[in-house]
């Protein structure tokens, strides 16, 4: 499994500029989006985590924009390194990124796909959009081909549905087969089992794995399910407050959290098997207002290691073992108390 | 927290509930078939305890919780509540007795952005009920909303604001606030937490235990998150298209999983442990609609245990002991798996 | 505008409300009405709006405007031009236009709003409680509003002016027994939706009058829209009263209406040499309800959730 990054973040700042107002969504983030792994961008509503999968798109709605930073599409091929954050949102290089580079899935399969044409016939236009010289025949056969790896039964009856005659599971793969049609270097998914039940869940997630595998696919899945987290990730970024505040390999991450917004995370989740008596710790205050936010770092007023360094600014990047990134001016007290 | 309702007083006790819709179609709006909802349910609720009620959707448990508040009408079956005068059939209650029962049992709905009315400040929402059911002044009415808002760990000045100034979570314990005002009994919490944030999560599941302590709840926590409910249940009822498969006491649950089902859902879970180990067990195919359940046991077609009595035969909930204590399965095959789990530890 | 220049501009005002937020100057406005500042930003709008007042104030205050009576007949100075005595010139028998032009627009914005109301407040208050009982009565009052809504609204007109006569408030009546359906529906399709609301379950939950909740606790919800209708229809029936005038049909012609006034204009002769009995009462109609039009759209634009601003 090749380590080569695909696509790397650097810096990124999206504002939005909605109510006349300015939200820094996203405030300074970075990643690497490797081939054939995972990364999974953790967090709770409002941290920003589905803004980064639409700047890496250009999907970003009107009153907002990229105000700094790199999104750069390593391509690997004639092209060279795309500068994504350089490209108009409905350029003709931008269009054709999505799709045949990077696809995207979405959380709701309900009204994700378009209810008026069949599957294939969606699947096959995404194919014949991105690759004039194929014929409706044989847009057709890879149509199939995809249904039937993606693990739909019966593909050549389902074919010729319509969404609505699909399942909430089926729906889900044949989105994802939709996305894999031109297959992609990248796969970004925004929360896409949150609306499925549990057992169709853990089908999703065996498809995913089967993509890594064999298609070497580099996979960013965005959610804020924990659980989902460590049984997918390769590696783990957490987001709070439009800022990446702890990142790593997700040994790392789960195994030794060091910030103790992760920590706190960590200690307020009810675990599968430790019975009734386990010690759930809420996380004390409310996620502020994003017009209204704290001067210094943005977890400070709900932190249990507040200090006054932390009131001034946002902390640095601290660099811990192999990967393993925080940002807290306190970290060393919160490794000790780990151990 | 082991209050395991050691007295064992039955509060609400169901027997062959069915609660069908009609799909009607055609012009004249004959009736051509049945959505089987809820199909033949046996339960027992006791004074005190925290029942959960676990299952995939359309499964039924949704259902189930309304039909209990008289927001659906029952096909069939009796749900006979302990009244302080005696034991009594909810759905055969007059126009008097019903308030009485509105009385004991309450409900707190799932979606914060839907459970409070837009237009109306917390006070305003909340005086019709209180006014309905004998708070007659203002003033009493505005100590009790101010009382009840500050049990929820909000302060009493809420009481003025709307909806919209309040967050998710804000707006979670309001909607429990409403559900405590007139004194109930008996609280379903129909998928209470699933819409929070993880971390507000928290904060609400104590918040509801807390409650229970301090007012003698009874609770019926209807969600699809396991490991939720594994917290603050103290009896877990799996429910599979419109019937009960396996009844245990949580802990129980968890360490002998005995229905096939149970087995699977249990497996599916991502655990929120990196050390924990996959092992999932992958069940075929999308639960059936249940317009048109499989005949004999409902699981039949996606269980690897399958065999042709599964396909005729429906499997009656049976009453098992597992180390002393109560274990409730509906399957065939119950005694074989029941052996080969407890031989397995 | 070529999307670069209009790139640029979004760009430039993004550059000044992220300075204006950076420098704190933000912080302390309160974000005010969503809704009257996406109002007062929509031109068309507020145009309309303008038009509209000026028109109403007009009305009202017309005997503040004019010294001539709408029904002072002068058969010294009839089909005279405009001049500095009579704005609009006079008609057949000498009457002053712009008087009949100021007093006809009070009945008729009167018919207008009043025929809105009417369908508005019988159209609720029927939908609402048809939408939340549901069932066979539901089914029998769609049907029943279909009837009403497929009358062809002249020949009821001219039934009921031939047994109850011509009058103003006959009009009316006549207008809500065809338009109360429309209203009917959207209500209806209101409270159909806000019914499934977890706060609806729960107010039921608590075994209140259905009565009480369907209009205390729905109705509030439901209104935007329905708000929205009233203003587009008292546009809407300005010009059919204006239609049915113009035809003989509505308000006797004694009574002053912006229709009667141009049902002098039926003939040829008329149209061509006394342009001003038609022409500025035209004018002002058509300019009325055009106003009418832009402040309802705009109105509805900004209760649309769906619109960014």
């Amino acid at each position: 499994m090749s380590d080569n990054v695909v696509i790397s973040v650097k810096n990124l700042k999206t504002y939005f500029y909605t109510n006349e107002r300015c939200n820094r969504a996203i405030n300074g983030v970075s990643m690497d989006i490797k081939s054939g792994k995972t990364l999974c961008i953790v967090g709770e509503s409002g941290c920003g985590k589905s803004v980064t999968a639409t700047s890496i798109m250009q999907l970003l709605p009107k009153l907002s924009r990229i105000e700094e930073g790199e999104i750069i599409y390593h391509s690997g091929d004639e092209r060279g390194d795309i500068r994504i954050h350089e490209l108009e949102r409905s350029s003709k290089e931008m269009r054709a990124l999505r799709g045949r580079d990077i696809a995207m899935i979405f959380q709701d399969p309900m009204t994700a796909l378009n209810p008026v044409y069949t599957i294939g016939w969606q699947i096959s236009e995404m194919i014949r959009s991105h690759d004039k010289s194929v014929s409706k025949a044989e847009a057709r056969e890879r149509a199939l081909k995809l249904l039937t790896d993606m693990g739909i039964p019966n593909p050549q009856k389902r074919i010729d549905q319509y969404p609505h005659e699909f399942s909430g599971g089926m729906r889900q793969r044949a989105m994802i087969a939709m996305a894999m049609s031109c297959n992609p270097k990248v796969l970004i998914a925004d929360e896409p089992t949150t609306a499925l039940d549990v057992t169709i869940q853990a089908q999703i997630f065996e498809l995913m794995d089967h993509l890594k595998k064999n298609y070497n696919t580099a996979i960013m899945m965005i959610t804020h399910d924990m659980g989902v987290v460590c049984e997918l990730a390769d590696d783990v970024a957490v987001m709070y407050m439009g800022n990446i505040i702890e990142s790593g390999s997700a040994e790392e991450v789960l195994d030794h959290p060091t910030h103790p917004y992760t920590k706190a995370l960590l200690k307020s989740i009810p675990i599968l098997g430790k019975g009734a008596d386990q010690d759930i710790n809420p996380i004390k205050g409310s996620t502020p207002d994003p017009y209204k936010r704290p001067p210094g770092c943005q977890f400070e007023p709900r932190c249990d290691y507040a200090c006054e360094e932390c009131k001034k600014a946002m902390p640095d990047e601290h660099m811990l073992e192999g990967t393993h990134m925080v940002r807290c001016t306190r970290y060393q007290e919160v490794m000790k108390d780990g151990k | 927290m082991a209050n395991k309702a050691k007295e064992k007083e039955p509060l609400l006790t169901i027997k062959g509930l069915k609660t069908f819709f009609p799909v009607k179609s055609g012009f004249l709006g004959k009736v051509q078939s049945y959505v089987q909802a809820v199909n033949d349910i046996n339960l027992t609720i006791y004074k005190g305890e925290t029942l959960g009620l676990v299952g995939e959707s359309g499964c039924g448990k949704t259902t189930l919780g309304k039909t209990i508040l008289q927001l659906y009408k029952p096909t069939e079956g009796e749900m006979i509540y302990e009244f302080a005068d005696g034991p009594r059939n909810l759905e055969k209650l007059d126009a008097r007795e019903m308030d009485e029962a509105r009385k004991k049992i309450q409900i707190v709905f799932q979606d914060p952005q839907s459970s409070l009315n837009p237009s109306f400040t917390i006070y305003q929402s909340l005086s019709d009920p209180l006014k309905k059911f004998g708070v007659k002044t203002k003033e009493e009415r505005r100590k009790l909303i101010g009382d009840l808002l500050e049990a929820v760990n909000m302060r009493r000045e809420y009481m003025d604001r709307y909806p919209h100034e309040f967050s998710g979570g804000q707006r979670q314990r309001i909607g429990i606030a409403r559900a405590l005002c007139i004194n109930p009994e008996l609280v379903i919490c129909d998928e209470a937490v699933s819409a929070l944030d993880v971390s507000i999560q928290a904060q609400v599941l104590n918040l509801l235990k807390k409650l229970k302590e301090e007012r003698n709840l009874t609770y019926i926590f209807i969600t699809h998150d396991l490991s939720v409910v594994e917290y603050i249940s103290d009896r877990i009822a799996v429910m599979y298209l419109g019937r009960i498969v396996e009844l245990s006491d949580a802990d129980e649950l968890y360490h002998h999983t005995i229905h096939p089902y149970t087995q699977a859902l249990l497996s599916a879970i991502p655990v929120a442990d990196i050390h924990h180990e996959k092992n999932r067990i992958l069940l075929e195919g999308d639960v059936p609609s249940p317009m048109n359940p499989p005949s004999g046991c409902h699981f039949h077609g996606r269980c690897k245990q399958c065999q042709e009595i599964c396909k005729t035969e429906k499997p009656e909930l049976k009453r098992y002991e597992i180390n002393g204590r109560e274990h409730f399965v509906a399957c065939h095959f119950a005694e074989e798996n029941i052996k080969r789990v407890c031989q397995g530890e | 505008m070529s999307s670069s220049t209009k790139h640029a501009r979004l760009n430039r005002k993004f550059d000044q409300i992220r300075r204006m937020e950076e420098s704190g100057e933000l912080q302390n406005k309160k974000s005010g009405n969503r809704a009257l500042r996406k109002l007062l930003h929509n031109r068309l709008a507020i145009i309309g709006g303008v038009i509209f007042f000026i028109i109403l104030f007009s009305c009202i205050l017309a005997p503040v405007l004019t010294s001539y009576s709408p029904k002072a007949v002068d058969m010294k100075s009839i089909l005279k031009p405009p001049s500095s005595e009579h704005l609009f010139g006079t008609d057949k028998i000498g009457r002053d236009v712009f008087s009949r032009v100021l007093y006809g627009g009070r009945m008729s914005i009167a018919i207008g709003f009043g025929s809105a109301m009417g369908c508005a407040i019988i159209g609720v208050l029927i939908g609402c409680y048809s939408a939340y009982r549901g069932g066979w009565f539901d089914s029998l009052m769609v049907r029943v509003s279909e009837v009403f809504m497929s009358v062809p609204q002249l020949i009821l007109v001219l039934m009921l002016v031939a047994i109850l006569g011509q009058s103003a408030k006959n009009i009316v009546i006549i207008f809500i027994i065809c338009g109360w359906g429309s209203c009917f529906r959207m209500a209806r399709s209101q409270v159909l939706s806000i019914r499934e609301e977890e706060y609806v379950q729960s107010l039921k939950v608590f075994g209140l009058n259905p009565f009480v909740i369907c209009y205390k606790h729905i109705l509030p919800n439901a209104l935007s829209p329905i708000i929205v209708n009233v203003t587009l229809s008292t546009a809407m029936f300005i010009l059919e009263e204006a239609a049915l005038s113009f035809l003989g049909l509505g308000v006797p012609l004694e009574v002053p209406t912006w229709g009667n006034i141009l049902n002098a204009a039926q003939d040829m002769f008329t149209l061509q040499n006394n342009w001003w009995m038609w022409l500025p009462t035209g004018i002002v109609v058509s300019l009325f309800v055009m106003s009418i039009n832009f402040m309802g759209d705009g109105i509805r634009d900004t209760t649309d959730p769906t619109q960014q601003g």
